[in-house]
């Protein structure tokens, strides 16, 4: 099922909520942050929950993309919060059963990216959701991929040239390629050898907070597990 | 990074309070969201704005959640495709309970969609029954635009004369429009009995309406039909091309800088291979032999702006020889040579918040130099066009658009006379302007309109004319709608007339009355127009005085054309199938040129019947199309009968098969494509020609000849068959797929995670 697929997506967190009750002698700016903090890390763990749950329409990754849209609002220079409710609404819009209804989603996610990146400009986080927003607009009209293709592909890869380092930079353009026709330049062959290098850079990776992105490593290996042993080499990534 | 928060709720929060009240002051809150029709709206998100606190409505459009703030402080409830709504409450610990009722946020892509008398082809519009791709890949159409527009209802192809006839009008009554800008010489020059194609390439535009009737006042000039074209954008990426075939080499290549793109292209057709294998029914003493080059250049001029330029320029040439009826007597023969250049240049900026300007500028210069059993019939015809549009969006619901645009043409024509070596010429100038108001609102979501008014200047003419036109779309379901139109056009006669001189001649008029009935969803559509057209003040030829040998014009021709049309599409009923299907029916008289009286047009098939089916096959990566078309018997003028345009041809049918099989040649992508016209062989006229026992032609509209006194030769296509093989082959410059000529269903990059993934 997708929504087993998807909840390999977000790695487990602990549950913060206790630390935050316990504290009491921080300064006022220091216990906003922390309630910022925490219900972030509330949130991003009921987004990781919420790919486990087998709605038909998303409803559960759409609680999640609410929540995180109430933070943005409240903190109109954070740009995680968005980051995050973007996150959320691509991720719901492989949800929806009706494909007419996955273009106003993914006009939210563009938004809201748009946003954050008005926050934090030349963001690689924030490149790889747009990228993946874009190749989620195929779903609606396979004729789409002579467009958003390519503009999924050169988003990755503007990604991957920001911040050679970070890995789903290289899981988005591998996966971006892997899905791609052998004939337009995809293809397993093409494909694999990018998501080789996203595993490399997950194995090194440390977001730099427990707020910061740090998803993908389970669902990069389970493409290469799909698609890159040797007996899946053939092209059958349609 | 944190804004400022109450301070009493951080108090609260750290359990240190400055007050009992601050303490408890813990407010519930309660309530529901419905849409105005009171149906449970879930997955609405509702906040205290500036806290975290908030919810999102259930299933039952029910939300509770805890307001940890005090004071006053707005509610709001946010859904997609819905207005936001928010109302001041005052947090105080008492529950507070509401009930919301969120109106449908008024957006075009849920509003109805004007669509009377449109077809349209590109790939964001919604409502959109047409891909760029669908023209491509239509079988039979052999990557012509106007032969794929030729399968939509209301549109019927006639071999022998240039033009696309929509709605029982004549070719030149559909023109064909480049970014605002008219087209001169849409079609390669016209060979007598050899169907002529369209010159651009399907792979310049990103967009394409096709309009039967009822179009906008942005537009004039056309009788019958507009065909609007757009040019792409910004190309995604530095690529280059090559194509070939027996007949045919071109090769193009593009580059891609941050702000500018640059591509260059150029071809060479040659058919004698073509000729030389497959049996002519013609004889061509040259067969068609052309040599073309293409520029174009794009420019971003901001983040909003794009100046782009199209050049072209053609060279082509051919000769025919047609038989004499009578065996021991020589044919005689028709030789063309044709240069044709075309320059399009635009320029679209948005300006301001609601302003959008579109400028653009054409000039063409067609020259076709003729001979005719060595008599020189040559013409040319120059233009140069510029055009502003502004377009204005003041309010959601409105938007207003206007400009003015500015022709001028010269139309040069040489007649020679055959027998004399003599020959005369004609020189016509024309400066025409035009300018269109035109407003387009809605008046709810269900209801939209659009009214405009257009007025041209004709100098040749001297004299103005006022259009009127208006669309009404209904929605009458969440599939459906109805459509009405009216709209007054006018054509300034051709210039071949006016260049006789003596011109008392007015602007041909045609009034369009347009209701149709469409169902759509993404996958089918259906869709039933009926429309009325009747004209006034066509171009009527007087007899030819025998006397003098003299004919003259006069603008006293009318007719009328009213018809009923189907269409229906569907891409999903047959697994990897997609068809359409368009029958017309059309019920036309007309008196015009040199009609004795008001009698159907030759051109004109009562019923005509496309049907289209593209089938993709996975495991052969090849997309195979088949298109048949039908068209009922058209008239012709039989000299032995005692009336008027009775004769009637046999019915055209034709079948055409093509098949595409996509694949790499050293990790490029390449499309190897092949196809076959009239695969069955039925036997096609276009018309007749007669011929005296001497070998000279009847007379027009000779009646009651003898049988024995004439001598009758079909028109018909040069080759019963057609075939075509070539490849395409694309070479991308940068690691990107590149965005050429894949039919539709091949070109999926990236399909989301697959749904049986682990």
């Amino acid at each position: 099922m997708i929504c087993n697929f998807l909840r390999t997506l977000l790695p487990s967190r602990p549950l913060l909520l206790l630390a935050f009750a316990l504290m009491g002698t921080a300064s006022l700016m220091a216990q906003d942050e922390d309630r910022y903090t925490a219900t972030m890390e509330r949130l991003i763990e009921q987004l990781n929950g919420a790919f486990s749950e087998n709605s038909t329409d998303g409803e559960a990754l759409l609680q999640a993309a609410n929540g995180f849209e109430r933070v943005a609002k409240a903190e109109p220079e954070a740009w995680l919060p968005l980051y995050y409710a973007a996150y959320a609404h691509v991720m719901r819009s492989f949800q929806l059963p009706d494909a007419t209804a996955v273009d106003p989603v993914l006009d939210k996610a563009d938004a809201l990216l748009e946003k954050a990146e008005a926050i934090s400009p030349e963001n690689a986080e924030i490149l790889v959701l747009q990228s993946m927003a874009a190749s989620a607009r195929i779903r609606v009209d396979f004729n789409r991929g002579m467009s958003m293709g390519p503009k999924a592909n050169s988003l990755a890869t503007q990604a991957t040239k920001l911040e050679a380092a970070n890995p789903r930079g290289w899981l988005q353009l591998g996966q971006q390629t892997l899905f791609t026709p052998e004939q337009f330049g995809g293809g397993a062959a093409r494909g694999c050898p990018l998501l080789q290098k996203a595993a490399d850079r997950f194995a090194a990776f440390e977001p730099s907070s427990t707020l910061h992105p740090d998803w993908g490593q389970e669902y990069n290996a389970s493409l290469m597990a799909q698609y890159c042993s040797k007996e899946a080499s053939s092209d059958d990534g349609q | 990074m944190v804004s400022a928060r109450p301070l009493l709720l951080v108090l609260s929060f750290m359990g240190i309070g400055l007050s009992a009240e601050g303490l408890v002051a813990q407010t519930p809150i309660s309530g529901k969201v419905t849409d105005t029709k009171g149906l449970a709206l879930p997955g609405a998100n509702v906040f205290v704005e500036g806290t975290y606190d908030g919810s999102t409505s259930d299933t039952a459009g029910a939300f509770s959640f805890t307001a940890y703030d005090q004071g006053r402080y707005p509610l709001v409830v946010s859904f997609l495709g819905y207005e936001p709504w928010r109302d001041t409450v005052v947090l105080e610990g008492s529950p507070l309970y509401v009930e919301v009722q969120l109106k449908e946020e008024f957006n075009e892509l849920n509003a109805v969609v004007i669509s009377a008398g449109a077809f349209e082809a590109s790939d964001e519009g919604k409502s959109v029954v047409f891909k760029p791709l669908d023209i491509v890949t239509t079988a039979g159409a052999a990557g012509d635009i106007f032969g794929a527009l030729g399968t939509l209802p209301g549109a019927q192809q006639v071999g022998n004369e240039e033009g696309l006839f929509v709605r029982g009008g004549a070719g030149y009554e559909t023109k064909t429009i480049i970014d605002g800008l008219t087209v001169q010489n849409p079609f390669f020059s016209q060979v007598p009995d050899v169907p002529s194609r369209g010159r651009f390439s399907p792979f310049l535009f990103k967009g394409t309406v096709f309009s039967s009737g009822g179009y906008s006042a942005q537009y004039g000039q056309a009788l019958s039909s507009a065909i609007v074209l757009n040019t792409s954008d910004f190309p995604t990426g530095s690529a280059s091309g090559l194509s070939l075939s027996p007949i045919f080499a071109g090769g193009f290549t593009q580059k891609v800088w941050d702000k500018t793109a640059f591509s260059i292209g150029l071809n060479y057709t040659n058919v004698a291979l073509n000729n030389a294998v497959i049996p002519q029914r013609v004889d061509f003493t040259k067969p068609f032999e052309g040599l073309g080059g293409n520029l174009t250049f794009v420019q971003k001029t901001s983040q909003t702006g794009l100046f782009k330029v199209y050049a072209t320029y053609n060279y082509a040439t051919t000769g025919i020889r047609f038989p004499n009826p009578v065996d021991s007597l020589p044919g005689f023969d028709f030789s063309l040579d044709n240069g044709n250049l075309y320059v399009n240049a635009s320029w679209k900026e948005i300006l301001g918040e609601n302003w959008t300007i579109l400028a653009s500028a054409s000039v063409s210069d067609n020259d076709d130099a003729i001979l005719i059993a060595g008599v020189d019939n040559s013409r040319a015809d120059r233009s140069g066009q510029g055009r502003i549009m502004l377009t204005n969006q003041l309010l959601k619901k409105v938007k207003l658009r206007f400009g003015g645009e500015y022709n001028y043409q010269r139309f040069e024509s040489r007649f020679g006379i055959f027998g004399l070596d003599q020959s005369f010429d004609a020189a016509v100038n024309e400066h025409f302007g035009a300018a269109f108001l035109e407003s387009e609102f809605f008046l709810s979501k269900n209801l939209a309109g659009r009214l405009g008014v257009r007025s041209e200047y004709s100098k040749a003419l001297g004299d103005f004319n006022l259009a009127p036109r208006a669309s009404l779309a209904y929605k009458t379901g969440k599939n459906s709608q109805i459509n009405l139109a009216y709209g007054q056009f006018y054509q300034t006669p051709r210039a071949q007339f006016i260049a006789f001189g003596e011109a008392d001649l007015t602007y041909e008029k045609a009034s369009h009355y347009i209701a149709n009935w469409q169902w759509l969803t993404d996958k089918r559509t259906f869709r039933i127009e009926g429309y009325y057209k009747p004209y006034r003040d066509l171009v009527l030829q007087s007899p030819l005085d025998t006397l003098t040998g003299a004919i003259s014009y006069s603008s006293d021709g009318d007719g009328y054309a009213g018809g009923v049309e189907l269409f229906y599409r569907d891409k999903t009923s047959i697994n990897n199938g997609d068809f359409w299907i368009s029958y017309s029916w059309i019920d036309t008289r007309r008196r015009f040129l040199d009609y004795p009286e008001s009698v159907r047009p030759d051109f004109a098939s009562e019923h005509l019947l496309s049907l289209v089916y593209k089938h993709y096959i996975p495991s052969l990566r090849s997309q195979l199309g088949l298109t048949y078309s039908y068209q009922s018997p058209r008239p012709f003028h039989d000299p032995r009968e005692d009336a008027f345009m009775t004769g009637r041809t046999p019915a055209w049918n034709n079948l055409s098969l093509n098949w595409s099989y996509l694949t790499n040649i050293r990790g490029h992508f390449t499309v190897v494509f092949a196809s076959v016209g009239n695969i069955l062989g039925f036997d096609q006229v276009f018309n007749y020609r007669f011929f005296q026992p001497t070998g000279a032609p009847v007379f027009n509209y000779a009646y009651n000849l003898p049988p024995d006194e004439v001598i009758e030769v079909p028109q018909v296509p040069p080759a019963r068959r057609t075939f075509f093989v070539g490849m395409f082959v694309s070479f991308q410059h940068a690691d990107k797929p590149k965005n050429t000529a894949p039919p539709s269903r091949q070109s999926q990059p990236a399909s989301p995670p697959k749904a049986d993934a682990p």
